[in-house]
């Protein structure tokens, strides 16, 4: 099922009229070989370690 | 005949394992847009929707579910039966910083399974077109001179656009009241209507204001300018350093059967 999801999302992002309406849009689309689960995988894990000491700086606590 | 032995059994897992993925989408899929229509995030979304549907076979339906920084929307994904029928659209904020900053009822790594990631922008410090300052050490001395009474929109409690103001106060010696938004859609109408004074958001919410002179924008928060605006300077270049964020999007599903075992 994800295998079937992300080959679906890889061709909608690699279509002309997409690309064009993202870049309208101000938005820049991954590059291909970042279109993976894996590498959404690493973004949010890399991205868990890279904001947790700038969330204690800003003093922002857990309610 | 052992190993033909093992190769019908592994044969057999596989049949198992995909039998219900063969069949995949039988129905309309729905997207979950854990924020207000209008805003980034449902404008991704919607791009998406209007043409996944061609190798998807099956429409992609949004619905938008907002509040409580995207954790809503993003909880009722988490809770969605994991058959791959019920999507979650979310970026920096909704699958990393609500777990620092919030207290949520499902877990943002083992309660999905991602799909893909989709796209990416900068964030900006945009302000009111009336606001005086022309670059960024203007708004850090106008900023002064209002005492703490400027306002700025953030969008979400705890979302890295607040965060950032946060850290841009300490960094600049600036107070100023922070406002938070349900979204970007309604934070960019009372930019435009002139009820806050300036805001930390998306790039690409602005860029059109921005271009037709109808918002300002002071800097990019990181150390690279944007190819849609390359005239914005970036908040290294302006000495400012150790802030930097961008609002990157992805696609998960709810962990489950549609993880990795049918992968």
């Amino acid at each position: 099922v994800i295998s079937k999801l992300n080959a679906a999302i890889r061709e909608t992002l690699a279509d002309s009229t997409v690309k064009e309406r993202f870049r309208v849009s101000g938005q820049d689309v991954w590059p291909a070989e970042e279109q993976t689960p894996d590498a959404l995988a690493a973004k949010q894990k890399a991205e868990i370690v890279r904001w947790s000491p700038i969330i204690k700086e800003a003093g922002i606590k857990s309610e | 005949m052992r190993k033909l032995g093992a190769f019908v059994i592994i044969a057999l897992g596989f049949g198992l394992a995909t039998s219900q993925a063969q069949d995949y989408p039988s129905r309309p899929v729905t997207m979950v847009v854990p924020y207000p229509a209008g805003g980034p995030t449902d404008t991704i979304a919607r791009i998406i929707a209007d043409r996944i549907n061609v190798p998807l076979h099956q429409p992609l339906v949004i619905e938008n579910i907002s509040g409580a920084g995207g954790s809503i929307g993003v909880g009722r994904v988490a809770h969605s039966v994991p058959d791959g029928y019920t999507l979650s659209i979310g970026h920096v904020q909704t699958h990393v910083l609500n777990a620092a900053t919030m207290k949520l009822d499902y877990d943002v790594i083992n309660d999905f399974a991602p799909v893909s990631l989709i796209t990416d922008t900068p964030i900006w410090i945009i302000s009111k077109k009336s606001l005086p300052a022309d670059d960024l050490n203007g708004l850090i001395a106008w900023l002064k001179a209002q005492d703490g009474k400027a306002t700025a929109g953030t969008v979400g409690v705890g979302g890295p656009t607040e965060i950032i103001g946060l850290i841009f106060q300490k960094q600049t010696g600036t107070r100023f009241q922070t406002v938070p938004y349900r979204g970007g859609a309604p934070l960019l109408q009372d930019l435009l209507g002139e009820h806050i004074d300036f805001a930390f958001g998306q790039a690409s919410t602005y860029l059109s204001y921005v271009r037709n002179g109808d918002l300002k924008a002071y800097a990019v928060v990181g150390s690279k300018r944007w190819w849609a605006a390359p005239e914005v300077l970036t908040l290294d270049e302006l000495g400012i350093h150790n802030v930097s964020g961008s609002f990157w999007h992805g696609i998960w599903g709810a962990e489950g059967d549609t993880g990795h075992s049918d992968l």
